[in-house]
């Protein structure tokens, strides 16, 4: 049950992200984190998914 | 140092069948006036305010975290209805989660109620430039009068031919790409109750030597998945040969159909 619970169809991490960051319902909690340029973190991270380790742990993580 | 509460997502029932777990802990629902928030403990020392400040700069983290919050919304929607909440929603403790509630359940209600039996799906169109180029020199009456011209000229006339040729192949290939998006949306559109188009990912992010013409989102009925996914197959056969390739993906948590102010304004 807690394993893995996949989309029918194989997503990205970058569609993952693009909408838990930038689509999900915004209510103000007490933490309030803002995220600067999103097209600069998925360039980061198009950039780290090169490494095989890095895609291990993300995958793993 | 005390824990913080995590929410991940608002659902109608207050009962979770199973067992998921968030970040180490248990997710369990906080329940008041009818409604539910999914929670999750976090501690506070890795999720105050500055500490996630830096983390969220670390990707492998942010990675892991995005993977954790669709995870375990995905583990709910199976049963019930939910409105995604965005990363790290983070709340002191659980009478400020009910609180929230309280403020919000008007617009919650509304919103549940629309999102109620439907599925976000996610429709993403790459076009082969090259293929649609082809296919546009083949098609364009102009574009082929323009060839034989070329064929029969001298070197210079030639060149010029072959600029305006470049010229009106864009024009073409431009006007195509718009005409071909538009009926391949409204066949779509047909099968969902909302749709809503986002911003096609550019090819550094992709990584795809196509480029995405169009990145879209559809609330639709479980009902006419069947439909959608029979659209979406008939749609790549027919514009596989101008270059089209079509990817879908879902069922998502509805992301892109949780516009709580929208409902709200609605009231």
């Amino acid at each position: 049950m807690e394993d893995n619970l996949p989309l029918s169809h194989e997503v990205t991490l970058l569609e993952v992200l693009d909408r838990v960051l930038n689509k999900g319902v915004v209510i103000n909690g007490e933490v309030i984190i803002s995220i600067a340029g999103v097209d600069l973190i998925f360039l980061g991270l198009r950039a780290i998914l090169s490494s095989v380790d890095t895609m291990e742990r993300l995958k793993n993580g | 140092m005390d824990d913080l509460i995590y929410v991940y997502c608002i659902t109608e029932k207050p009962e979770i069948s199973g067992k998921l777990s968030g970040n180490g802990d248990s997710v369990y629902p906080v329940s008041h006036r009818g409604i539910s928030a999914i929670v999750g403990r976090v501690p506070a020392r890795e999720f105050n305010e500055e500490e996630l400040k830096n983390k969220i700069k670390d990707m492998p983290w942010l990675g892991s975290m995005a993977r954790e919050h669709q995870r375990i919304i995905e583990g709910i929607m199976k049963e019930q209805t939910v409105i995604p909440l965005k990363l790290c929603t983070i709340f002191k403790d659980e009478v400020r989660v009910k609180e929230m509630i309280e403020e919000n359940q008007d617009r919650f209600n509304m919103l549940l109620d629309k999102l109620s039996g439907k599925e976000e799906w996610g429709v993403k169109i790459y076009c082969d430039m090259e293929v649609l180029g082809a296919e546009v020199g083949k098609s364009s009456e102009i574009i082929s009068e323009l060839d034989s011209e070329i064929e029969g000229s001298t070197i210079g006339r030639a060149f010029l031919l072959r600029k305006k040729r470049e010229k009106l192949m864009e024009e073409e290939m431009v006007r195509l790409i718009v005409e071909c998006t538009h009926e391949i949306l409204r066949r779509l559109k047909e099968c969902a109750e909302e749709y809503c188009e986002l911003r096609p990912m550019p090819k550094k992010i992709t990584g795809k030597c196509m480029n995405m013409i169009l990145d879209a989102a559809f609330l639709l009925y479980r009902s006419k998945l069947k439909a959608f996914v029979d659209t979406i197959m008939e749609l790549g056969e027919e514009y596989g040969q101008s270059g089209f390739e079509f990817d879908y993906s879902g069922p998502w948590p509805p992301y892109n159909f949780s516009n709580l102010w929208r409902e709200g304004a609605a009231n």
